[in-house]
Order: C-alpha cells, then sequence, then structure tokens
C-alpha cells in the first residue's frame, strides 16, 4: 500500500534520483518474486524461469524453490539484483486533499455552510455484490473504530445495495438530487469494474449532472490516481475510514458551493 | 506520418482521440497527429480527460508512450504536473479549472519534451480550455481520452474523432474487427432527417425530461419521466411515434419503450456519447424501430496498433484489412508503434 | 462427543426447542406456496432441458407461458403432461413447442386427466431413477477410493472459464483437496434463470450450468482415479433459482452444495419469502439426492464483528439444523457455517475462537460443520495472512471440523492464482498432520477463558433465539437482528416468482421425493 503522506526521514545516502530495491545494502536491488509456469519442472523450465527473470530486468536471478504443481504446473522462487531504478524527483501523484476533521468539526462545517443535510447515494455498482467496503463507509456502525457517514447528522445516506446497474444509479441519482455518489467495486476479474466506473462517468456526463455531483469511487484496487483517469473527482482504497471520506465530501463541496 | 494530415480536414479544429478500450493506443496516435502537424502553423494544442504522459499505465504499471511536445505548441495541464515533464512550458492563463493534479493551467512550449497532462474532468471544464487555447492561439486542439471513456467526442466539444484501435481488444484478428465494429457502430449512428426532430429534442433538454410526439401529427409534445409514465404509454399506444431523450440512454429505458409501442419508435439521443446500449438490446431495439441522434459524431479516421499490451502481436495487414472491411468509408491507419522495449531480452 | 466446555444441557434443549419452533413455522408458510424456479425445477426434474433461440432455458419458457395462462397455482407438472401426451414429443420436444407457441399449455379436458397424471408420474419417476443411480455411482467411488481423512479440505476454484477451473481444480486434487467448490459468476444468484450451456466467461467466478457442472464432473473423477480418492464437487443451491440448482445438483451428482435463504436475504437481498419457499422445496431435494449442504452463518461476522456477534451465528445455526432436520436432511448432510473472523492483534483471540469452534462442535456432534478462514483482516500482506490462516489451521484441528475452507494468503487481492492453492494446501496438511491428535489430548481449563466464553456465547444464543421466537423469523429480520442487516417481507428481489398454491395444486416430484426419503439417501459418509 503506498502512502499519502511523505516520508518523514530518509535514509542516509539514498539518492533520491535513483532510488532502487534494498535488501542489506544501499542500493542492492535485491528483489523476491514467485511465480508458476504452465510447463513440468526439470532442467529446460528451471532455465525458463531464470531467463524470465532476466527478462524482467533481475541480474543474478536465483531460483531458490521449485515445485511441482502437477497437471504440467511448476512453482517458482527467486531471488535477483533489480537493475533499474526510479527518479523520485519526477514523480507526481495526485493526493486526496482535505483536511483531517473530526465528526463535529464536518458536522459543524456543513450546518454553516450548506445549512441543510448533504444527499449522498452509496452503491456497488454493476454486478459487484462485494457491499462489505460501501457497507463500511456509510452504515451507522463504521469501520476500524469510526462510525459511517449514517451517523452524521450533516447527511442523508442512501445506500442502494450490490449489483445497482449504471442506468438505475443514475435515476436513483436524479430521483434524489444527490449531491455526491459514492460507487463501489471489489471485483476485479478481467477488468470489468474499470468498465463499469467508466460507463459511470460518461453516463453521468451524458445526462447533465457531471457539475453538481462529487463524484467518488472505491473499492481494494482503487487509488486517486485510477479515479483521476477514469474522470471521478476522488477515489479510495483499501483501508480508508468513513471519516475520510466524509470530510473529503464536506471539504470538496465547500470548496466548489461555499 | 503524413497519413495523418489528409484525414484532419481544414474545418476540423477540435479533435478527440477516443479508445476501442484502453491500451488500444491513444497515446501513440496523439503523439502521430502531433508529428504530423509538425509543419503546420499556428501550432497545435493538446489536452486530456484522463491522465497522459505519465511514465507507467495507471493500471498495469507497464511503460507507457510519453507525449512529446515541440516549440510553439499548446497545452493545458496542472500546473504541478509541468514538472514531471521535461518540456519547459511558458504559463499564459488560469482557466479557473481544476484537475486532480491541481489548479489547470494553459501555456505554450519553449523548449521541447515531454509533458504530463492531467485529466479534465467535466465537459464544461474541457470546453472551457479548449475555448481558452483557441483564443490564445493554438491551430488546432487535439483531446486524448481516457480509457475506453467517451466524453471528448461529444459533437459539443470536438468537431472530429479519431478511433484508437488495436491487438489489445483480443488475441485474434477477427475478434479485434468484430469489437471495433461494435465500438464504431455505437459512435456513427446516424443523424435524424426529420427537421422537426431538433424542436422535440429542445423541448426534451428545456424540460429534462422525455418529449414524445405521433408520427406526423401537428399536437404539441408529451413530456414523461419515464417511457412507463402514462402520458408516454398514452403516445407510444397510438402508433409510429417520436421520443426525444435528453440524457443517457440505456438498456432499461429501450426495454421499457419497446413493449409500449403499438407502432414503429424513432428513439431520439443527443449525440452517440449518451447512448449506454449494450450490443444485444441495441440490435433488439433497431431490428424494430428506429435509434437516431440529433448532432452525429464525424468519425475521421480509426488508427490500428498491431501490438497489444498484454504481450501479443497480430499481422499488421491482416489486421487493418480487417478492420477496413467493418470500417465502412472510414479511413483505417497504422503507425509504426512499437512494443515496449524489453530489458534484458 | 467428549464434553470438554461443561456447556449447560438445558440451555442447549432450551436453545433447540427455540429454534424447532421458528422452524416449524418458516415450513407451516413455505407449504402453502410454490414459486416459479420450483416448478421450473419441477420440469427440470421431468427432463426438460436446452434453450430457445435466445439462451432463455425451455422451464423458463414454459413457466412463464403457465403464468401468462393463469395455470401456474396449480402446478406445471400436470398442464405439461397434457402438452407431452397431446403432442406425443419429449418433455424436451414439447417444451420447446411450447416456447415457439406451436403448442399450447391447458389443464387437460376430463377425459385426458387420468392419461396425463400418469405421464407426469412417470417422468417424475425417470428423475428418481437417475437420482437413485447417481447416489450409486457416488457410492460406488466412495467404496472403492474412500476420500481421505477429516477434515475434508475445501478450496475454491473461480477463473470464470469452466475450463481454466478443470485444470486448477485437478492441480488442487493432486494438492490434497478433497472439495473443490466452483464460485459462481457474482451476479449469478440474482438471474432469475440458469444460463445454458458451458461458459468461459464470467466475473468474479464462473457461472453455474448443468453444463459446466457435467465438466466439473468428469474433471474430478478423472482426478480421482489419479489421486486415489474420491473428489468432491460443490456448487451453490441459492439465488433466485436455488430449487433448479439444487435439482442439477441432484442429477449431475455435486456432492456439497451451499444453501441457505437467510444468507441470500441478508446478503443478496433477496426476498425472504421467495427463499424460504424455495428452500424448503431444495433441502428435500438434497435430503434425497446424499448432497451435504453448507450454510452461510459465516458471513455475518464480515459486517458484525465477530466478538460481539458470536452468538448470532450459533442462533442462526440452530434455526438452519431445525429446518433442515423437517426437510429430511441428515445431521451428517449438515455443513452448518461458521468462521474465524475476530481481529488477529486482540489479545487471547485465539482462545474464543477455539471457544467458539469447540462449542458448535459439541451442540452439533453428528454435523461435519463447515470451519470458514479469516477474510475480514485479510490485508494484502500475504506473509501475515499466510500466518492468520495457520492460526485457522490449527484452531480447526483441535477442535474436530468436518469440513476447512482453505485460507488463501491473497484473499481480499484477488481470485487465488494456481499456488496459492497449492501453498495453502501444504501448510494445511502440514498442520493438520502435525496435530492431528491434538484434539484428544486438550482438555479446557474449568472455569477458564475457554469455557467461560463458550458458555457466555450459548447463553445469548438462546436468548436470541427466544427474542426471534416471540417475534417470528420474518420480524427478527426486518429488526436486524442478524448481522446487523435489515430486511422486510416485502422487501428484495423475487417477491413477483411467490404464488399462493391453487386448491387443485399437485406436484408429482414432490410424492417422489417423498418415496426417495422413505427409502433413506443413501449414508455416504466414511
Amino acid at each position: 500500500m503506498s502512502s499519502d503522506n511523505p516520508p518523514t526521514r530518509m535514509a542516509s545516502g539514498v539518492d533520491l534520483h535513483a532510488v532502487r530495491p534494498y535488501g542489506d545494502t544501499l542500493s542492492d536491488g535485491l528483489v523476491q518474486l514467485s511465480f508458476s509456469l504452465p510447463i513440468p519442472p526439470g532442467p529446460e523450465a528451471r532455465e525458463a524461469a531464470r531467463r524470465l527473470a532476466a527478462q524482467m530486468g533481475l541480474n543474478e536471478p536465483q531460483i531458490y524453490h521449485e515445485a511441482d504443481l502437477g497437471y504440467g504446473f511448476s512453482f517458482w522462487i527467486l531471488y535477483g539484483k533489480c537493475r533499474f531504478h526510479v527518479d523520485l524527483t519526477r514523480i507526481v501523484v495526485p493526493k486526496i486533499e482535505a483536511p483531517a476533521m473530526s465528526l463535529e468539526e464536518i458536522n459543524d462545517l456543513l450546518r454553516e455552510k450548506a445549512g441543510r443535510r448533504l444527499r449522498v447515494v452509496g452503491a456497488c455498482s454493476g454486478t459487484d455484490a462485494h457491499t462489505v467496503g460501501i457497507d463500511a463507509i456509510l452504515n451507522m456502525k463504521g469501520f476500524a473504530g469510526e462510525y459511517g457517514l449514517e451517523r452524521y447528522p450533516a447527511f442523508e445516506v442512501f445506500n442502494l445495495g450490490s449489483q445497482v446497474p449504471n442506468e438505475v444509479l443514475l435515476a436513483k441519482v436524479r430521483e434524489l438530487k444527490a449531491d455526491a455518489v459514492l460507487v463501489s467495486q471489489v471485483v476485479t476479474q478481467k477488468d470489468v469494474h474499470l468498465n463499469n466506473l467508466a460507463e459511470w462517468v460518461d453516463m453521468v456526463e451524458a445526462d447533465g449532472l457531471r457539475n453538481d455531483l462529487l463524484m467518488v469511487c472505491g473499492g481494494p484496487r482503487i487509488t486517486h490516481e485510477v479515479a483521476l483517469e477514469l474522470g471521478f473527482d476522488a477515489g479510495f482504497g483499501t483501508g480508508t475510514t468513513p471519516r475520510t471520506v466524509a470530510a473529503w465530501i464536506a471539504h470538496e463541496w465547500v470548496r466548489r458551493h461555499g | 506520418m503524413d497519413a495523418i494530415a489528409t484525414v484532419l480536414p481544414q474545418d476540423v479544429r477540435v479533435v478527440a482521440v477516443v479508445g476501442c478500450s484502453k491500451n488500444a493506443g491513444k497515446t501513440t496516435t496523439l503523439n502521430a497527429l502531433l508529428e504530423g502537424l509538425g509543419g503546420t502553423l499556428p501550432r497545435p494544442g493538446v489536452l486530456s480527460i484522463g491522465i497522459d504522459g505519465e511514465e507507467a499505465d495507471f493500471w498495469l504499471g507497464v511503460p507507457k508512450p510519453r507525449v512529446e511536445v515541440a516549440r510553439g505548441d499548446w497545452v493545458a495541464t496542472a500546473e504541478a504536473a509541468l514538472a514531471a515533464g521535461t518540456a519547459v512550458v511558458e504559463v499564459k492563463e488560469r482557466t479557473g479549472g481544476r484537475t486532480l493534479l491541481g489548479d489547470l493551467v494553459v501555456g505554450q512550449v519553449v523548449r521541447a519534451g515531454t509533458v504530463l497532462l492531467a485529466g479534465i474532468r467535466a465537459k464544461d471544464d474541457v470546453r472551457a480550455a479548449v475555448a481558452a487555447m483557441l483564443r490564445l492561439g493554438a491551430g488546432r486542439v487535439l483531446i486524448d481520452g481516457a480509457y475506453q471513456r467517451l466524453a471528448a467526442a461529444d459533437p459539443e466539444v470536438s468537431d472530429g474523432t479519431i478511433i484508437a484501435t488495436g491487438a489489445v481488444l483480443g488475441p485474434t484478428v477477427d475478434e479485434v474487427a468484430g469489437r471495433t465494429r461494435e465500438f464504431l457502430q455505437r459512435l456513427q449512428v446516424p443523424a435524424t432527417t426529420h427537421a422537426a426532430d431538433r424542436d422535440l429534442m429542445a423541448t426534451a433538454v428545456a424540460a429534462n425530461r422525455l418529449a414524445l410526439r405521433l408520427e406526423g401529427s401537428g399536437d404539441p409534445p408529451v413530456l414523461a419521466e419515464s417511457p412507463s409514465a402514462p402520458e408516454a404509454a398514452w403516445i407510444l399506444a397510438g402508433g409510429d411515434a417520436v421520443v426525444a431523450v435528453p440524457g443517457a440512454v440505456g438498456d432499461d429505458l429501450v426495454r421499457q419503450l419497446a413493449p409500449r409501442a403499438t407502432g414503429r419508435v424513432r428513439l431520439l439521443a443527443q449525440d452517440p456519447t449518451r447512448l449506454f446500449l449494450s450490443p444485444m438490446e441495441s440490435s433488439r431495439f433497431r431490428r424494430q424501430h428506429d435509434l437516431r441522434v440529433i448532432r452525429p459524431i464525424r468519425v475521421l479516421a480509426i488508427t490500428a496498433n498491431p501490438f497489444s499490451v498484454f504481450g501479443w502481436t497480430l499481422p499488421r495487414p491482416g489486421m487493418v484489412e480487417a478492420i477496413r472491411a467493418v470500417a465502412g468509408n472510414v479511413d483505417v491507419l497504422s503507425f509504426d508503434v512499437h512494443p515496449p522495449p524489453c530489458p534484458g531480452a | 462427543m467428549e464434553r470438554k466446555l461443561d456447556l449447560d444441557p438445558g440451555a442447549i434443549a432450551r436453545s433447540r426447542d427455540a429454534a424447532g419452533n421458528i422452524a416449524e413455522e418458516v415450513l407451516r408458510f413455505a407449504a402453502d406456496r410454490t414459486t416459479v424456479s420450483i416448478e421450473r425445477a419441477v420440469l427440470r426434474w421431468m427432463g426438460v432441458e436446452g434453450g430457445d433461440a435466445d439462451c432463455i432455458p425451455l422451464v423458463n419458457r414454459v413457466v412463464d407461458a403457465a403464468v401468462a395462462a393463469g395455470l401456474l397455482e396449480d402446478g406445471i407438472a400436470l398442464p405439461f403432461a397434457e402438452a407431452v401426451r397431446s403432442s406425443g414429443l419429449d418433455p424436451s420436444g414439447a417444451a420447446r413447442a411450447i416456447s415457439e407457441g406451436r403448442l399450447a399449455l391447458a389443464r387437460p379436458a376430463p377425459g385426458h386427466e387420468e392419461a396425463a397424471r400418469a405421464i407426469a408420474r412417470d417422468l417424475a419417476e425417470t428423475g428418481s431413477e437417475r437420482i437413485r443411480r447417481t447416489n450409486r455411482t457416488r457410492q460406488a467411488f466412495l467404496d472403492r477410493l474412500g476420500e481421505g481423512p477429516r477434515p475434508l479440505l475445501y478450496v475454491i476454484v473461480a477463473s470464470g472459464n469452466i475450463h481454466e477451473d478443470t485444470v486448477q481444480a485437478q492441480v488442487c486434487a493432486k494438492a490434497g483437496a478433497q472439495v473443490i467448490a466452483v464460485i459462481r459468476s457474482t451476479a449469478q444468484s440474482l438471474l432469475d434463470y440458469i444460463p445454458e450451456g458451458a461458459t468461459t466467461e464470467g466475473y468474479g467466478g464462473t457461472y453455474a450450468t448443468q453444463a459446466n457442472f457435467r465438466i466439473m464432473r468428469a474433471a474430478l473423477d478423472e482426478a480421482s482415479e489419479d489421486v486415489g480418492r474420491y473428489v468432491r464437487q460443490c456448487n451453490y443451491a441459492s439465488g433466485l433459482c436455488m430449487p433448479e440448482m439444487a435439482t442439477l445438483g441432484a442429477l449431475e451428482r455435486l456432492d456439497v452444495m451451499l444453501n441457505d435463504a437467510l444468507y441470500g436475504i441478508l446478503f443478496r437481498d433477496i426476498n425472504m419469502q421467495r427463499t424460504l419457499t424455495d428452500q424448503a422445496f431444495s433441502r428435500r431435494v438434497s435430503a434425497a439426492a446424499g448432497i451435504l449442504i453448507n450454510t452461510g452463518e459465516d458471513n455475518y461476522l464480515t459486517t458484525a464483528d465477530a466478538f460481539e456477534s458470536a452468538h448470532t451465528v450459533l442462533a442462526s445455526e440452530l434455526i438452519n439444523e431445525q429446518i433442515a432436520l423437517r426437510c429430511g436432511l441428515k445431521p451428517w448432510q449438515l455443513g452448518l457455517g461458521h468462521a474465524m473472523q475476530m481481529n488477529p492483534f486482540r489479545e487471547d483471540m485465539f482462545l474464543y475462537e477455539v471457544a467458539q469452534a469447540r462449542m458448535v462442535r459439541e451442540i452439533f456432534p453428528e454435523c461435519p460443520l463447515k470451519y470458514m478462514p479469516p477474510t475480514k483482516y485479510m490485508t494484502g500482506d500475504i506473509f501475515r495472512g499466510h500466518v492468520q490462516d495457520a492460526l485457522f489451521s490449527l484452531a480447526s484441528v483441535m477442535t474436530g471440523q468436518g469440513i476447512h475452507l482453505l485460507g488463501m494468503m491473497t484473499e481480499a487481492m484477488h481470485t487465488p492464482h494456481i499456488h496459492d492453492r497449492t501453498l495453502a494446501l501444504e501448510a494445511t496438511r502440514m498442520i493438520v498432520t502435525a496435530a492431528r491428535h491434538l484434539e484428544d489430548e486438550v482438555q479446557f481449563k474449568p472455569g477458564g477463558i475457554v469455557q467461560t466464553r463458550a458458555r457466555e456465547v450459548l447463553g445469548r444464543a438462546q436468548g436470541l433465539l427466544e427474542q426471534v421466537r416471540d417475534e417470528g423469523l420474518f420480524g427478527a429480520l426486518a429488526n436486524g437482528r442478524f448481522a446487523d442487516i435489515r430486511r422486510t417481507p416485502e422487501g428484495g428481489r423475487g417477491l413477483d416468482g411467490v404464488l399462493a398454491k391453487g386448491p387443485r395444486y399437485w406436484n408429482p416430484v414432490e410424492d417422489a421425493l417423498d418415496a426417495l426419503l422413505a427409502e433413506g439417501a443413501p449414508e455416504v459418509t466414511e
């Protein structure tokens, strides 16, 4: 998991223009790797695994474990020295812009600036049936010791549950005159959730609702950067707590309307 | 690369590049356009609705082609993103719009190099940025799409669209051609030929509801929330009808509409980017009814990329041939893009 | 079963009593009703297979036609048998003719009624005979090969492509898996039809279809011969097509099926009237076919806190047990679900989990139980995850669980990769072997943490069951007693598929089920 916070302390001697993996010596580039091959183990398979690792950019690839999975498959654990480096100073990563606020502060801010409850609609959209994430953010009881958005007087929450088609979600957003929509996508097979999220953004735009709506997506493989690429206003990944989402919605709404 | 100039008629000032899928070759196409416009004045401008010119694909992590700009070119991106490229850009205007990387600026390249185009999210912000670039002196504006989103192809945003397709859509030539055809069919839904349809759509847009009338009737249109509303059902029961939808057209809508229709329906959308019908529902509906748009998309060309980011390569002539067969009279081009270098290979 | 927890037998009896009352109310409700899916299951039992030109199953087309003609409240069997009689076609041929409008559904004229009933009874008997044959085949496999020691190691495959699934299933069998479950495509529980044919595209799983059942069965039979023990096949008799899935499972020799209306109500928002009615029929089918059912209580702990809500799992297990026994299932067929879902950093978490697992074991001494691995606190740190799964395996073997679902270190990340399963199987077999007789050796300290915890959970479960008995199950669900989720009797999907049985309702498959159950389903435990 990447951290949203800049490192507070750097190990001494690190060249930020050429950052490499660290095993036990600065810039040794050591990397561990495991994978299966659809071929049985044996001398040729061993060489194939080694060459693959070399093509992945690992010098001195060392095979430490090979196993026969049966039915023509083999499993490999390797170590090697990564020959690449990255220039940290050229990296620009979009970050969620919202101050940390308490439940009370969020309510106070919206009471003052909005003077009404913001309507928040949430759903697991498309074919996704995994409501754990959206429930953790929205439901009264919340997640990780923080109350969910239902607990905030500043929000009126509509949790539409699982497997909500984009078209149905759109109709609901229109009907409820939503201020913010949270869509959760967990299933990752064959990028189906990405297609679905992209379609959702296009559909909101097609319906003329984009400008008035805060569009949020979340899920284990969602980052703020994925959200950017897909046209959302914010994206939240694993471990996001309800208060982070609540603070972002409040902050962003006030920035736009306040 | 000269081929690219031939697909850009003079009256097309704003060009959208959209992909049949992500990793289909949008950025390669954008670079080819920039290079093809190399000698032309005034210089073109570029912007993105996703994120473009980053080193690695946001999802796959694989290296991506960088966006290469020349001296004099115009860019619209986040101010903070300028640090991530090698080009030097002089900021000319702050539009007030925002991207996820920060405030949006329009600038001109003073030293050639690569740029990171931070996505402009809302269609209205895209239109504002395009207008600013044209006002400041850009000859043309190229809009790079994101993922497989279509918003940039909206005729209110761009004058014409180039479609990027390629081997990433499937491991066989036939699969690529088939999926390209589906995509093209969606984008090329034809314009209505009935003058009165425009007025009906204007009524629908103004009321933000469906507007319906009986074909050939002089009665004022009827407004309805959905095709199953009594007002709508009443019109649909009366014979051939015209239905204007101001927003998104999805499967649910046609599934509600079709069983209530007693005659032939002409279903109107504002433009093809409002259509979200699955291929199945679309063909089922169109077997008995008519689907039309007010503002069609002008498809300028299809670019075909024989390399898939997933590692396979299709024979270029065969793929281009197969896509030409489904492209009608749209030009099909294929650039010399190469697979990303495989270190240590 | 040795009693190590000093549980109060009176509390267990009172809890079971309350659960029994709840079960009876539910089954009385179901007995007066039928559903579109039960009637479609009747057609499948009677031999209707295949789909129309748009791949809509013929059983759906026939039942929809019966609804349109106002015939369904009396059951599909008689009008359908009349269609077979009058047309002279076989069941699938008659169904196709009905779907194409070439043949109409109608009640038989009085002069033909007896002939039609005889045809219906014959077709139902043909289905029964197929199920008897299937049961004998399974028994022959088990007699010849056995299936290895308990707990049965259970893994899932979920590639979306049935042909990839079979490869992965065979690799799992080689690595020691005893039950292979094919996870269904994520939206399938909400489809009111079963897709047709072999499928290669799914989302988060592979569609359950009759053809896919057969393909996996053949692959597992082959693997069973290779590894010298019978490998069980598992799928889902749940969702809107629960009765049809159970019927296909019975016909195609599935050995284990997830089957739990409460799960569908709470986690898939399926209408409770619909799915509780469907469940009663499904469980009778599973009972007759020697299928071991799994229930889904483990899921409660994904939304509710595992420490605070442990008693809701026990309460629901007792309700599920009482419903199941009344549907003809035997205790050996009940894989009641529970799970290790507490925060792994909680002090003495392992003791509380052992208390829960052992308590369930002692309260259901003859049931195999289905023990589910940690998912809620799995993070993407695969190294930590592997250790969490090891703790789970140790708890499982030292409390005598019957079905052990393997935890994957890549849980919460993606559907498992081929080596994830092999690594999990190797680690689990190591632990299970290393601690094989630990269960026999361990006693718990009187009045210690484990005993105290188990007694507390039982006490709270009894309180909850008595409350649910007073509210009725429908009322309890509306009040959010399980998993912190509220559902109303009129809410959720599928209510429009429920019909009150008409005065002339007739279903020969129910009679066939009675006959099979009277013969006694073969007991396939070792």
